[in-house]
Protein backbone atom coordinates (compact mmCIF):
# COMPACT_ATOMS: atom_id res chain seq x y z
CA UNK A 1 0.00 0.00 0.00
CA UNK A 2 2.67 1.87 0.78
CA UNK A 3 3.82 2.54 -2.76
CA UNK A 4 1.14 4.42 -3.69
CA UNK A 5 0.48 7.88 -4.17
CA UNK A 6 -1.88 9.78 -1.63
CA UNK A 7 -3.47 11.43 -5.02
CA UNK A 8 -4.22 8.06 -6.73
CA UNK A 9 -6.19 6.52 -3.51
CA UNK A 10 -7.80 9.44 -3.00
CA UNK A 11 -9.39 10.14 -6.20
CA UNK A 12 -10.43 6.46 -6.25
CA UNK A 13 -12.17 6.73 -3.21
CA UNK A 14 -14.60 8.66 -5.16
CA UNK A 15 -15.63 6.61 -7.83
CA UNK A 16 -18.83 5.17 -7.42
CA UNK A 17 -18.87 1.72 -8.44
CA UNK A 18 -16.57 -0.46 -5.56
CA UNK A 19 -13.48 -1.23 -7.17
CA UNK A 20 -10.64 -3.29 -6.13
CA UNK A 21 -8.73 0.09 -5.58
CA UNK A 22 -11.51 0.98 -3.07
CA UNK A 23 -10.84 -2.43 -1.53
CA UNK A 24 -7.52 -1.62 -0.83
CA UNK A 25 -8.03 1.21 0.87
CA UNK A 26 -10.74 -0.06 3.38
CA UNK A 27 -7.98 -3.00 3.46
CA UNK A 28 -5.37 -0.31 4.21
CA UNK A 29 -8.02 0.70 6.82
CA UNK A 30 -8.79 -1.75 8.66
CA UNK A 31 -4.83 -2.46 9.02
CA UNK A 32 -4.69 1.22 11.11
CA UNK A 33 -2.57 3.10 7.79
CA UNK A 34 -2.21 6.40 8.76
CA UNK A 35 -1.40 6.99 5.05
CA UNK A 36 -4.78 5.85 3.70
CA UNK A 37 -6.80 7.52 6.70
CA UNK A 38 -5.27 10.58 6.08
CA UNK A 39 -5.76 10.82 1.77
CA UNK A 40 -9.63 9.68 2.93
CA UNK A 41 -10.20 12.93 5.52
CA UNK A 42 -8.09 15.20 2.46
CA UNK A 43 -10.51 13.91 0.11
CA UNK A 44 -14.13 13.75 2.40
CA UNK A 45 -13.28 16.54 5.16
CA UNK A 46 -14.59 19.61 3.47
CA UNK A 47 -16.91 18.09 1.36
CA UNK A 48 -18.80 16.16 4.76
CA UNK A 49 -18.27 19.87 6.10
CA UNK A 50 -19.83 21.40 3.96
CA UNK A 51 -22.75 19.15 3.89
CA UNK A 52 -22.60 19.41 8.11
CA UNK A 53 -23.10 23.12 8.15
CA UNK A 54 -26.57 22.27 5.79
CA UNK A 55 -27.84 21.77 9.53
CA UNK A 56 -26.32 22.46 12.28
CA UNK A 57 -24.26 25.86 13.17
CA UNK A 58 -20.19 25.58 11.89
CA UNK A 59 -18.81 25.06 14.91
CA UNK A 60 -21.34 21.65 15.73
CA UNK A 61 -20.96 20.75 12.28
CA UNK A 62 -16.99 20.48 12.94
CA UNK A 63 -18.10 18.51 16.09
CA UNK A 64 -20.26 15.78 13.72
CA UNK A 65 -17.71 15.71 11.37
CA UNK A 66 -15.14 14.50 14.05
CA UNK A 67 -17.64 12.15 15.51
CA UNK A 68 -18.59 10.95 11.97
CA UNK A 69 -14.60 10.24 11.39
CA UNK A 70 -14.49 8.35 14.43
CA UNK A 71 -17.59 6.14 13.49
CA UNK A 72 -15.57 5.45 10.00
CA UNK A 73 -12.60 4.07 12.20
CA UNK A 74 -14.83 1.70 14.60
CA UNK A 75 -17.06 0.87 11.96
CA UNK A 76 -14.53 0.25 8.89
CA UNK A 77 -14.60 -3.88 9.97
CA UNK A 78 -18.31 -3.80 9.30
CA UNK A 79 -18.18 -1.91 6.23
CA UNK A 80 -19.67 -4.65 3.68
CA UNK A 81 -19.00 -2.30 -0.08
CA UNK A 82 -22.68 -2.46 -0.85
CA UNK A 83 -21.78 1.21 -1.66
CA UNK A 84 -19.40 3.03 -2.26
CA UNK A 85 -16.69 3.95 0.72
CA UNK A 86 -17.92 8.06 0.26
CA UNK A 87 -21.36 7.25 0.04
CA UNK A 88 -20.93 5.14 3.41
CA UNK A 89 -18.82 7.62 4.93
CA UNK A 90 -21.78 10.63 4.22
CA UNK A 91 -24.74 8.38 5.34
CA UNK A 92 -23.00 7.82 8.28
CA UNK A 93 -22.52 11.74 8.62
CA UNK A 94 -26.22 12.36 7.25
CA UNK A 95 -27.47 10.28 10.21
CA UNK A 96 -25.46 11.73 12.65
CA UNK A 97 -26.64 15.48 11.69
CA UNK A 98 -30.14 14.77 11.09
CA UNK A 99 -30.80 13.29 14.63
CA UNK A 100 -28.95 16.83 15.60
CA UNK A 101 -31.60 18.67 13.75
CA UNK A 102 -35.37 18.07 13.21
CA UNK A 103 -36.21 18.15 10.05
CA UNK A 104 -39.19 20.76 10.62
CA UNK A 105 -36.45 23.48 12.40
CA UNK A 106 -33.90 23.20 9.43
CA UNK A 107 -36.42 24.41 6.81
CA UNK A 108 -35.61 27.61 6.23
CA UNK A 109 -38.54 30.47 6.46
CA UNK A 110 -39.66 31.61 2.78
CA UNK A 111 -39.44 34.87 4.26
CA UNK A 112 -35.82 34.84 4.10
CA UNK A 113 -35.76 33.17 1.10
CA UNK A 114 -34.97 35.53 -1.39
CA UNK A 115 -37.92 38.29 -2.38
CA UNK A 116 -41.00 35.92 -3.16
CA UNK A 117 -40.32 33.26 -0.93
CA UNK A 118 -41.59 31.00 -3.11
CA UNK A 119 -40.20 27.42 -4.33
CA UNK A 120 -41.84 27.06 -7.61
CA UNK A 121 -39.10 27.40 -10.26
CA UNK A 122 -40.30 31.20 -11.36
CA UNK A 123 -42.48 33.54 -10.46
CA UNK A 124 -45.79 32.48 -11.93
CA UNK A 125 -46.13 35.95 -12.88
CA UNK A 126 -43.33 35.87 -15.71
CA UNK A 127 -46.00 32.84 -17.23
CA UNK A 128 -49.06 34.45 -19.59
CA UNK A 129 -52.57 33.04 -17.97
CA UNK A 130 -54.36 34.76 -20.73
CA UNK A 131 -53.90 34.70 -24.15
CA UNK A 132 -51.00 32.25 -24.40
CA UNK A 133 -51.17 30.44 -20.88
CA UNK A 134 -48.01 28.45 -19.97
CA UNK A 135 -46.01 30.54 -21.84
CA UNK A 136 -43.13 32.90 -20.88
CA UNK A 137 -44.85 36.94 -20.68
CA UNK A 138 -41.60 38.04 -18.83
CA UNK A 139 -38.60 35.94 -20.45
CA UNK A 140 -35.33 35.92 -18.94
CA UNK A 141 -33.23 38.23 -20.54
CA UNK A 142 -29.65 37.34 -21.36
CA UNK A 143 -27.10 37.83 -18.46
CA UNK A 144 -23.72 39.59 -19.69
CA UNK A 145 -21.30 38.00 -17.89
CA UNK A 146 -17.75 38.53 -19.03
CA UNK A 147 -15.79 35.28 -18.90
CA UNK A 148 -13.24 36.87 -16.17
CA UNK A 149 -16.00 37.50 -13.93
CA UNK A 150 -17.17 33.98 -13.50
CA UNK A 151 -14.63 33.16 -11.43
CA UNK A 152 -14.93 36.87 -9.10
CA UNK A 153 -15.34 36.56 -5.86
CA UNK A 154 -18.25 38.38 -5.79
CA UNK A 155 -20.20 36.46 -7.90
CA UNK A 156 -19.66 33.04 -6.02
CA UNK A 157 -20.15 34.49 -2.79
CA UNK A 158 -23.45 34.99 -4.19
CA UNK A 159 -23.78 31.72 -5.25
CA UNK A 160 -22.68 30.16 -2.21
CA UNK A 161 -25.19 32.38 -0.31
CA UNK A 162 -27.94 31.37 -2.06
CA UNK A 163 -27.01 28.04 -1.77
CA UNK A 164 -26.75 28.40 1.99
CA UNK A 165 -30.26 29.88 1.99
CA UNK A 166 -31.90 26.87 0.48
CA UNK A 167 -34.15 24.70 2.59
CA UNK A 168 -31.60 21.92 3.88
CA UNK A 169 -32.97 19.17 1.74
CA UNK A 170 -32.69 20.78 -1.05
CA UNK A 171 -29.65 22.45 -0.29
CA UNK A 172 -28.12 19.12 0.76
CA UNK A 173 -28.94 17.61 -3.19
CA UNK A 174 -27.33 21.23 -4.91
CA UNK A 175 -24.25 20.83 -2.72
CA UNK A 176 -23.40 16.85 -3.37
CA UNK A 177 -24.64 17.58 -7.17
CA UNK A 178 -23.57 20.79 -8.23
CA UNK A 179 -20.97 21.82 -6.20
CA UNK A 180 -19.32 18.52 -5.28
CA UNK A 181 -20.38 17.29 -9.02
CA UNK A 182 -21.80 13.68 -7.60
CA UNK A 183 -24.04 11.51 -9.47
CA UNK A 184 -27.59 11.35 -8.89
CA UNK A 185 -26.94 7.53 -7.62
CA UNK A 186 -24.34 8.94 -5.52
CA UNK A 187 -26.19 11.50 -3.95
CA UNK A 188 -29.44 8.98 -3.04
CA UNK A 189 -27.35 6.22 -1.91
CA UNK A 190 -25.53 8.86 0.53
CA UNK A 191 -29.03 10.22 1.19
CA UNK A 192 -31.21 7.51 1.35
CA UNK A 193 -33.75 9.22 -1.23
CA UNK A 194 -35.66 7.73 -4.08
CA UNK A 195 -34.59 9.26 -7.93
CA UNK A 196 -37.59 11.28 -8.28
CA UNK A 197 -37.06 12.94 -4.75
CA UNK A 198 -33.80 14.10 -5.52
CA UNK A 199 -34.98 15.31 -8.86
CA UNK A 200 -37.34 17.37 -7.55
CA UNK A 201 -35.43 18.69 -4.86
CA UNK A 202 -32.51 19.33 -7.09
CA UNK A 203 -34.86 21.30 -9.93
CA UNK A 204 -35.81 23.52 -6.65
CA UNK A 205 -32.58 24.27 -5.73
CA UNK A 206 -30.99 24.87 -8.66
CA UNK A 207 -33.94 27.33 -10.28
CA UNK A 208 -33.76 28.95 -6.90
CA UNK A 209 -30.09 29.65 -7.26
CA UNK A 210 -30.75 30.75 -10.57
CA UNK A 211 -33.54 33.19 -9.50
CA UNK A 212 -31.35 34.97 -6.81
CA UNK A 213 -28.36 34.88 -9.57
CA UNK A 214 -30.92 36.58 -12.25
CA UNK A 215 -32.03 39.32 -9.59
CA UNK A 216 -28.34 39.82 -8.44
CA UNK A 217 -27.18 40.85 -12.26
CA UNK A 218 -30.13 42.29 -12.96
CA UNK A 219 -28.87 45.09 -10.38
CA UNK A 220 -25.39 45.40 -11.63
CA UNK B 1 -54.75 36.72 -34.86
CA UNK B 2 -56.07 34.85 -38.01
CA UNK B 3 -60.36 34.47 -38.15
CA UNK B 4 -61.79 31.75 -36.34
CA UNK B 5 -61.95 28.07 -38.04
CA UNK B 6 -61.73 24.06 -37.14
CA UNK B 7 -58.30 23.22 -36.43
CA UNK B 8 -56.83 20.16 -38.86
CA UNK B 9 -55.82 17.03 -38.14
CA UNK B 10 -52.14 18.07 -38.73
CA UNK B 11 -52.43 21.12 -36.48
CA UNK B 12 -54.57 18.60 -33.53
CA UNK B 13 -51.58 16.40 -34.13
CA UNK B 14 -49.23 18.95 -33.41
CA UNK B 15 -51.11 20.76 -30.72
CA UNK B 16 -50.55 17.01 -28.22
CA UNK B 17 -47.26 17.11 -29.18
CA UNK B 18 -46.27 20.59 -28.52
CA UNK B 19 -45.16 21.24 -24.64
CA UNK B 20 -45.87 25.17 -23.07
CA UNK B 21 -42.94 26.87 -21.87
CA UNK B 22 -44.38 26.21 -17.95
CA UNK B 23 -44.26 22.04 -18.85
CA UNK B 24 -40.41 22.74 -20.52
CA UNK B 25 -39.18 24.64 -17.43
CA UNK B 26 -40.33 21.91 -15.18
CA UNK B 27 -38.30 19.25 -17.49
CA UNK B 28 -35.14 21.04 -17.51
CA UNK B 29 -33.40 18.96 -14.48
CA UNK B 30 -34.56 15.98 -16.27
CA UNK B 31 -33.31 16.94 -19.56
CA UNK B 32 -29.69 17.83 -18.24
CA UNK B 33 -29.66 14.49 -16.21
CA UNK B 34 -30.58 13.01 -19.79
CA UNK B 35 -33.17 11.60 -17.81
CA UNK B 36 -36.28 12.40 -20.49
CA UNK B 37 -38.02 9.28 -22.30
CA UNK B 38 -36.96 9.45 -26.09
CA UNK B 39 -40.90 11.00 -26.47
CA UNK B 40 -40.33 13.42 -23.56
CA UNK B 41 -36.90 14.46 -25.32
CA UNK B 42 -38.07 15.29 -28.71
CA UNK B 43 -40.97 17.50 -27.45
CA UNK B 44 -38.55 19.34 -25.24
CA UNK B 45 -36.02 19.73 -28.05
CA UNK B 46 -38.86 21.09 -30.19
CA UNK B 47 -40.14 23.18 -27.80
CA UNK B 48 -36.66 24.53 -27.07
CA UNK B 49 -35.88 24.98 -30.46
CA UNK B 50 -38.84 27.33 -31.05
CA UNK B 51 -38.74 29.34 -28.35
CA UNK B 52 -35.31 31.60 -26.87
CA UNK B 53 -37.31 32.11 -23.34
CA UNK B 54 -36.60 28.43 -22.80
CA UNK B 55 -33.20 28.30 -24.48
CA UNK B 56 -32.18 31.17 -22.21
CA UNK B 57 -33.78 29.89 -19.39
CA UNK B 58 -31.76 26.33 -20.21
CA UNK B 59 -28.39 27.93 -20.49
CA UNK B 60 -28.55 30.29 -17.02
CA UNK B 61 -29.35 27.42 -15.36
CA UNK B 62 -26.36 25.23 -16.83
CA UNK B 63 -24.43 28.54 -16.07
CA UNK B 64 -25.55 28.33 -12.50
CA UNK B 65 -24.65 24.60 -12.13
CA UNK B 66 -20.81 25.65 -13.48
CA UNK B 67 -20.46 28.67 -10.84
CA UNK B 68 -22.54 26.01 -8.12
CA UNK B 69 -19.13 23.91 -9.21
CA UNK B 70 -16.63 26.98 -8.63
CA UNK B 71 -17.77 27.36 -5.25
CA UNK B 72 -16.41 24.30 -4.67
CA UNK B 73 -13.42 24.49 -5.57
CA UNK B 74 -13.05 27.17 -2.97
CA UNK B 75 -11.32 24.28 0.06
CA UNK B 76 -12.67 24.65 3.68
CA UNK B 77 -11.88 23.26 6.80
CA UNK B 78 -9.53 21.05 5.39
CA UNK B 79 -8.57 18.89 8.30
CA UNK B 80 -11.10 17.42 11.61
CA UNK B 81 -10.73 19.77 14.62
CA UNK B 82 -8.53 17.05 16.63
CA UNK B 83 -6.86 15.03 13.72
CA UNK B 84 -4.51 13.85 16.43
CA UNK B 85 -7.22 12.48 18.22
CA UNK B 86 -8.61 10.21 15.34
CA UNK B 87 -4.74 9.21 14.56
CA UNK B 88 -4.67 7.55 17.79
CA UNK B 89 -7.80 6.16 17.40
CA UNK B 90 -6.86 4.26 14.28
CA UNK B 91 -3.45 3.68 15.84
CA UNK B 92 -5.82 1.53 18.70
CA UNK B 93 -6.99 -0.87 15.93
CA UNK B 94 -3.34 -1.97 15.34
Amino acid sequence: MASDTAHERGRLVGEGSFSDDALNVVGALRAGSEAAFRTLVVELNPGLTRLARTYVTPAIAEEVVQDTWAAVIGGIDRFEGRSSLKTWIYRILVNKVRTLAPREARIIPFASFGSRGDHRAVDPDRLSREGAPGRWSRPPSAWHLPSEDLQSKELLEKISDAISRLPSSQQEVVLLRDVQGWSSDEVCDALAISAVNQRVLLHRGRCAVRNTLEEYLADV
Amino acid sequence: MSEHREPSAEEIQRESFDILCVDAIDLVTEYLDDALSANDLARFRAHLSGCDGCTLYVNQLEMTIELANATGSRRIDLMPRNFDLLLAQLRGKR
